[in-house]
């Protein structure tokens, strides 16, 4: 597991801040599973996020305040005759980190050229 | 956002909803549910429920969207997740350590508990196994009933361990193992002397003595258990505990 740098975030957690901004600009919000999908076809991967991975990185950038979460409406679930999920958002917060971070990674991210220069 | 914020019955809603199944759900669905029932069960009430709501919304979702060839990925997903559940799982305990009154150890408590469970398990497994094998080669000159007092014993130090990782009936996990406590240190070592000539020759050069410590052993094993019995139908659990504190502070 890579070791944190205080403040910044891991691989998971960018990804996860990454692919929520994406659900939620369509959807508006984005539950767990949608989110292990999502995560998947990004990285163009066939094996979804263990859940145990997954729910510990979403309670932690909770804690952090980078995502939000409320239970879906019960009435909801209950029509579609399903458990009710649990939505989250990125927070305003959490673009403003995601956004740091990326930029920090592309800046330290050494270009393939460099080697040949 | 078509959302509601978990209300004072909150928790009794998130259990109602994740016991909804898809019809495609399997024993793996049933396993990896259970495994999270156990991680979740002595924290609090609102945190264990809401992590098995939204685990039986995720494992719903994923038969949902792939039915029955969804079996591999869920276990595979529960089993990678695994060292992320119980580190998960020692954050929250600490969390609960940190805000329990003074006193409570609700961490140390249930650590002390669980060892001497295993080492009662161990016991009885041992003098079992040393039984069954002295019954199968035409060894075994001991009564019946010592043999089969030692199997009880052995089947209620398992049934007590179980009972023991389940918050709610850890005060009857304490009385189930004071009894196989009994039974295995009180008759077990009698089955064991039974199935070993050093043992008997040890036992019968100093009988008045090893009694005496048989009994000094029953005694300390059988108080010990009663008292965890008693520490848990006295006490709150820890979780509730802190979260009163919490709320009246």
């Amino acid at each position: 597991m890579p070791r944190r740098r205080e403040g910044r975030l891991v691989g998971l957690e960018v990804d996860i801040l990454g692919a929520g901004i994406e659900l939620q600009a369509g959807e508006g919000d984005f539950y767990g599973f949608a989110l292990a999908k999502r995560l998947a076809d990004r990285a163009g991967a066939t094996a979804l996020t263990a859940h145990g991975t997954l729910y510990k990185a979403l309670s932690r950038l909770a804690e952090r305040g980078l995502v939000e979460s409320e239970w879906e409406d019960p009435s909801i679930a209950a029509e579609e005759g399903r458990p009710r999920r649990r939505l989250y958002r990125v927070t305003g917060a959490g673009a403003v980190a995601y956004r740091a971070e990326t930029e920090q990674r592309a800046v330290l991210a050494p270009s393939p050229r460099s080697a040949f220069a | 956002m078509s959302a509601v914020t978990l209300g004072p019955d909150g928790e009794v809603e998130l259990e109602a909803s994740a016991r909804i199944r898809h019809r495609a759900a399997g024993r793996v669905d049933a396993a990896v549910l259970a495994w999270c029932q156990w991680y979740t069960a002595d924290l609090p009430d609102d945190v264990a429920a809401e992590r098995r709501a939204e685990l039986a919304s995720d494992l719903f979702e994923e038969r949902e969207y792939s039915g029955a060839r969804a079996t591999g990925s869920i276990l595979g997903r529960a089993v990678r997740g695994i060292p992320a559940d119980l580190a998960w799982r020692g954050a929250r305990l600490r969390r609960v350590a940190l805000g329990a009154p003074r006193g409570t150890f609700p961490l140390a408590m249930p650590a002390l508990a669980h060892l001497a469970a295993i080492a009662l398990v161990a016991w009885g497994g041992f003098i079992v196994w040393r039984v069954a094998r002295s019954v199968l080669i035409g060894d075994w000159h001991g009564a019946a009933d010592v043999a089969e007092l030692s199997v009880v014993g052995l089947v209620l130090a398992l049934a007590g361990s179980w009972l023991l990782m389940v918050a709610r009936r850890r005060a009857f996990a304490g009385l189930v193992l004071a009894i196989a406590a009994y039974l295995l240190i009180r008759f077990g070592t009698y089955a064991l002397m039974e199935t070993s000539v050093s043992f008997t020759a040890f036992f019968s050069t100093s009988t008045a003595q090893m009694v005496l410590l048989n009994r000094v052993a029953t005694g300390a094993a059988v108080l010990f258990f009663l008292s965890i019995a008693a520490w848990w139908t006295s006490a709150k659990p820890a979780a509730e505990s802190a979260a009163e504190s919490d709320g009246a502070s």
